[in-house]
């Protein structure tokens, strides 16, 4: 099972494609969520994915503007793929015959 | 791609110089050498790409927010095991750490857990922090009086030469100098010898006359030490002359108060007693003369051969002027070999000068080593306290024991939980011990803080007499001390509620934890109640203790001082001793009783005084100054009897007697008839009659002294406890000042309350008859009485403030144990009530555990007493350490306080309504 942050971040590497590294994902995080985001723990959630074979990384170019050091791009596994899928499926499935919050 | 044009590769706007526009350097250099190696570069670039963004922007505050970035990943990245680099193997293997990542983890846990209960934490600290703070208070003194060596060169070497008239039942009675000149003349028992005679002095050179303190030495005394000045230089054994050597050494004290600490002070001439000297040193601020002083510390050192003015010249064999001598032993020789040889030097000299030491008084030489004769009768004082406050920290360890056992019970499906995932019984202990380690670790720090910031305070508070006091600092042995303790208070405060915690059942406890939310077992309540019995029988010991100081300081106080404080006044005059008897105008006798004649007559219209009489120094009570005791005779006693007797003596005016509301027992006191050319008199106090004249009244009968002049006994006074109220009076003749007055004077005199200045008059007063008499150590006697009890009250306040919080910590401890008992009993009482138990009835069940454990606690506790107190003999005053009184009375104040703790959750079980014990 996913946790709630990793399922985010998963999401949020998704919709960012090819350019998915550490500071656009945090920002797009803060955009779509109304929680804070603390930076640290995206990481940490990043590297606990990386660790359950569910993102795969690659490091880019240096980059002088980052002080001569390289961007790690992130992309979904086929098991992620899957596991977002299943989830997706899962809630959808949950929200069937419920009426749908307005308000 | 990217929705964020920002994040485009190429930078915009006009660059900055690096230094100005760049993250911090110092949280780079922390974030490279904290984060895993996997991470750096990635976290690091993406910060300070991000940290650009933000400097273009134009967004203010980004060297903080880089700051706090900083701080946010190094401490979440130590909290994580995030430091290797992840393989596909890593996701399915089970987490197996390193001992350092448990280390981690534990103290991780334990952090996180006493965050989430900081009332807890904050009670926990401060308690063991008084623990703590206590014993590393009083260590850090026993550590500077008794266990650090005294600041000389080989300090185990030097000691003390008592010489004791045993036959006389005489103490360290002084030393003569031919006994001091023979002693460094025999080869084998000392490297060095040196004489001590301490003594008043007056300082001229400044607006008035000042009394300080001169130290009078041997010139090799400083070589004997291995000390050397700060300034200047000291005299040696090399500027040996008959008499006074003319070169001095000043303290740095005198040097501060006198000279402004003047670096030029060197070759300064100054006049002493009408003599002059010139200063050729200054001592070290932490020097001080190993060994009884007359009033503080020494001012000024004066090398002496002692064989010349004022000592007189050829030397008397009979005549004791040195108070004292220090030594240090011959290379390579032992104390007991050294007294081996002193014993066999004094049997030749008996022989030797058979007159002078004569068989039935028993003349010896005694050795002890320097750092005993100086420290030795504060220790039994200093044992005690430490033991006491050691026992203070076990009380600590016991409550804090207790809380963490409650804790525990608490989390007991925390721990359920833990165990049921794979956590070890092992694991589950060393969770608890992180805990109560970090949290005793904690207090020791906070203990160490208070203890610093409020030294000076607390060194105020000591009594003054307590040698080597500035020596007190916090060395590595104190920090050592503080760590060890706290490590051992974390450990024992932890293990029995980690055993605790480790015995769980994880299927019970599961069960029983999601019922009632507190599943404490039967094993745990009676580890808890056998611990509040422990901490009840460790206060019982220490209230007795408290109980019989107490009792020791009411006795010594109610004991009859032998005069009546209320009023009196007392002031000290010194007459300057020049070296040369010519320029003496009080030399004899004569001139001094004419010189007591003009102060009294002066003093008679001091204003405020009412009544004025004057003594000598010895005749002050309650003074404690080197002992002079005068050796006497009898002429009327049996040959058989006749001993050498010593007495402390001392001389007065005819009206002493009436000024200290001293009573007269038997024959009559001085009158002004008593002069010097009349008949030699002296008045005998009843310790003496006691002592020296059992069977018959001492009235009429002869008394010798030391020199051959005859007395005559004219009356009988009352006893001044003048050593001390708790200690015993001694025996004491008084003569008249007219006939052996000294140069050392007193004045006592009566004023009545409110009146201020006395000091200032006096002075005034004394001057009129003779400017160069310095006036000194103005005090009421209430302040003197109260001075020789300052060592008795300070362990008797340290003992009650001891006791005072075990007891404390105890009702707490019974409070706790009590509450939770009637928290896990509510539906019982509840039951009961509905059954129609009254609420007496229900205190009555409700109390029972409470009393029970406070019963067991206490007999322990008493039959413990009865051994503990024997300790502390020594401190007791009257009181016997199985007093009575005493062992009646702690069962008492201790049920007391207990009932009160008792009787709070106790009233609680009796508003416990029967339907909502029933539905809950």
């Amino acid at each position: 099972m996913l946790g709630e942050l990793e399922h985010l971040v998963l999401l949020v590497i998704r919709r960012l494609g090819p350019s998915a590294y550490g500071v656009p994902i945090v920002d797009e995080l803060r955009r779509h969520t109304r929680r804070p985001v603390l930076r640290p723990s995206v990481y940490l959630t990043l590297h606990r994915l990386e660790a359950k074979g569910l993102v795969r990384s690659h490091l880019g170019d240096p980059e002088p503007r980052r002080g001569g050091r390289a961007r790690r791009y992130f992309e979904l596994t086929a098991a992620a793929k899957r596991a977002v899928r299943e989830s997706r499926q899962t809630f959808r499935s949950l929200w069937v015959g419920l009426p749908s919050d307005k308000r | 791609m990217t929705s964020r044009p920002t994040h485009g590769p190429s930078a915009r706007g006009p660059m900055r110089p690096p230094s100005r526009s760049g993250p911090p350097n110092l949280a780079l250099r922390l974030l490279t050498w904290r984060l895993p190696t996997y991470q750096r570069d990635t976290v690091v670039g993406d910060l300070t790409e991000v940290f650009a963004d933000r400097v273009t922007a134009r967004r203010h505050f980004n060297r903080l927010w880089f700051w706090a970035q900083t701080i946010g990943f190094t401490v979440s990245f130590a909290l994580t095991p995030a430091g290797r680099r992840p393989s596909a193997a890593d996701s399915n293997r089970p987490l197996r750490a390193g001992a350092v990542d448990t280390l981690r983890h534990d103290l991780r846990d334990a952090w996180r857990a006493l965050g989430r209960s900081p009332g807890f934490l904050a009670i926990a600290v401060t308690t063991l922090a008084l623990g703590i703070g206590a014993n590393v208070a009083i260590f850090s003194l026993v550590n500077a009086v008794l266990l650090q060596p005294l600041p000389f060169h080989q300090p185990h070497q030097l000691v003390r030469v008592f010489d004791d008239l045993d036959g006389a039942g005489a103490q360290d009675i002084g030393m003569t100098v031919p006994e001091l000149e023979d002693l460094r003349r025999q080869a084998g028992i000392f490297e060095q010898i040196s004489g001590l005679v301490p003594t008043s002095t007056a300082l001229a050179g400044g607006d008035r006359v000042d009394r300080i303190e001169l130290l009078g030495t041997s010139p090799n005394y400083f070589e004997l030490l291995g000390a050397r000045a700060a300034l200047g230089h000291v005299y040696g054994s090399a500027d040996w002359v008959p008499g006074f050597v003319d070169g001095v050494v000043i303290s740095d004290g005198l040097w501060k108060r006198q000279f402004g600490g003047d670096p030029g002070v060197i070759g300064r001439r100054i006049r002493v007693d009408e003599d002059g000297y010139t200063i050729i040193g200054v001592m070290p601020a932490d020097f001080r003369h190993p060994g009884r002083t007359l009033s503080g510390d020494v001012d000024l050192w004066a090398a002496t051969g002692f064989l010349a003015a004022p000592f007189p010249s050829p030397p008397v064999r009979n005549a004791r002027y040195l108070p004292g001598a220090i030594a240090r032993l011959a290379p390579g020789l032992t104390l007991r070999l050294a007294q081996q040889r002193l014993n066999a030097f004094v049997t030749e000299w008996q022989q030797r000068y058979p007159n002078d030491y004569p068989q039935a008084s028993r003349w010896s030489l005694r050795l002890e080593p320097l750092q005993r004769s100086l420290v030795g009768d504060v220790s039994p004082m200093l044992v005690v306290l430490l033991v006491a406050v050691g026992v203070v920290l076990l009380i600590v360890c016991v409550n804090i024991a207790t809380l963490l056992l409650a804790r525990s019970s608490g989390r007991s499906r925390e721990f359920a939980i833990r165990q049921a995932m794979g956590a070890s019984r092992g694991r589950l202990v060393r969770q608890v011990l992180t805990e109560s380690v970090l949290i005793s670790l904690a207090g020791g720090a906070a203990a160490l803080v208070v203890l610093g910031l409020a030294r000076r305070s607390l060194l105020a508070m000591m009594p003054a007499d307590v040698p080597r006091l500035s020596e007190v600092h916090t060395d590595w042995r104190v920090l050592a001390i503080a760590c060890g303790l706290a490590l051992a208070t974390g450990l024992i405060c932890g293990v029995t509620p980690a055993i605790h915690a480790s015995a769980h059942d994880p299927n019970r406890d599961l069960k029983e934890g999601g019922r009632t939310g507190s599943g404490q077992s039967l094993g745990q309540s009676r580890a808890r109640g056998a611990l509040v019995a422990l901490e009840v029988a460790l206060s019982v010991i220490l209230l007795t203790s408290a109980g019989l100081l107490i009792r020791s300081f009411v006795a010594a106080v109610q004991q009859a001082p032998g005069l009546d404080p209320a009023g009196l006044t007392v002031g000290q005059i010194w007459i300057p001793v020049p070296n040369h008897p010519e320029v003496d105008p009080y030399r004899t006798f004569p001139q001094r009783a004419a010189l007591a004649r003009a102060l009294l007559l002066q003093l008679g219209t001091m204003p405020g005084a009412v009544h004025v009489a004057l003594g000598t120094s010895d005749s002050i009570p309650f003074l404690h100054g080197p002992d002079n005791p005068v050796r006497f005779a009898l002429p009327d006693e049996v040959a058989a009897d006749r001993q050498d007797h010593v007495v402390a003596f001392g001389a007065a005016s005819p009206d002493y007697f009436a000024v200290l509301r001293t009573p007269i027992r038997q024959g009559r006191v001085f009158t002004d008839h008593d002069s010097e050319t009349a008949k030699g008199v002296v008045v005998v106090n009843e310790a003496f009659a006691r002592k020296f004249s059992p069977t018959r009244s001492p009235v009429g009968r002869r008394w010798r002294d030391g020199a051959g002049r005859d007395f005559e006994i004219i009356g009988v006074v009352g006893d001044v406890r003048d050593e001390g109220l708790d200690v015993p009076a001694r025996a004491h003749v008084y003569a008249s000042i007219f006939q052996r007055s000294t140069s050392s004077l007193s004045v006592f005199f009566r004023a009545p309350a409110g009146v201020t200045g006395l000091g200032e008059s006096l002075a005034r007063t004394v001057h009129r008859v003779d400017p160069e008499l310095p006036v000194f150590g103005v005090r009421t006697m209430d302040e003197l009485m109260s001075t020789s009890l300052a060592r008795r009250r300070f362990s008797l306040a340290l003992m009650s403030v001891f006791a005072i919080v075990a007891l404390f910590l105890a009702t707490l401890g019974i409070y706790g144990v009590m509450a939770f008992v009637v928290s896990q009993r509510v539906q019982e009482f509840g039951i009961r009530s509905a059954l129609g138990a009254r609420p007496r009835d229900i205190i009555l069940i409700a109390l029972r555990p409470g009393l029970i454990l406070t019963g067991i606690g206490t007999v322990v506790g008493l039959s413990a007493s009865v051994v503990v107190t024997r300790v502390m003999s020594a401190l007791l005053f009257v009181v016997s350490p199985e007093d009575p009184l005493t062992f009646a009375t702690v069962p008492a104040v201790l049920g007391i306080a207990v009932l009160a703790a008792c009787l709070i959750p106790a009233r609680r079980a009796t508003r416990v309504s029967p339907v909502q014990a029933l539905r809950s």
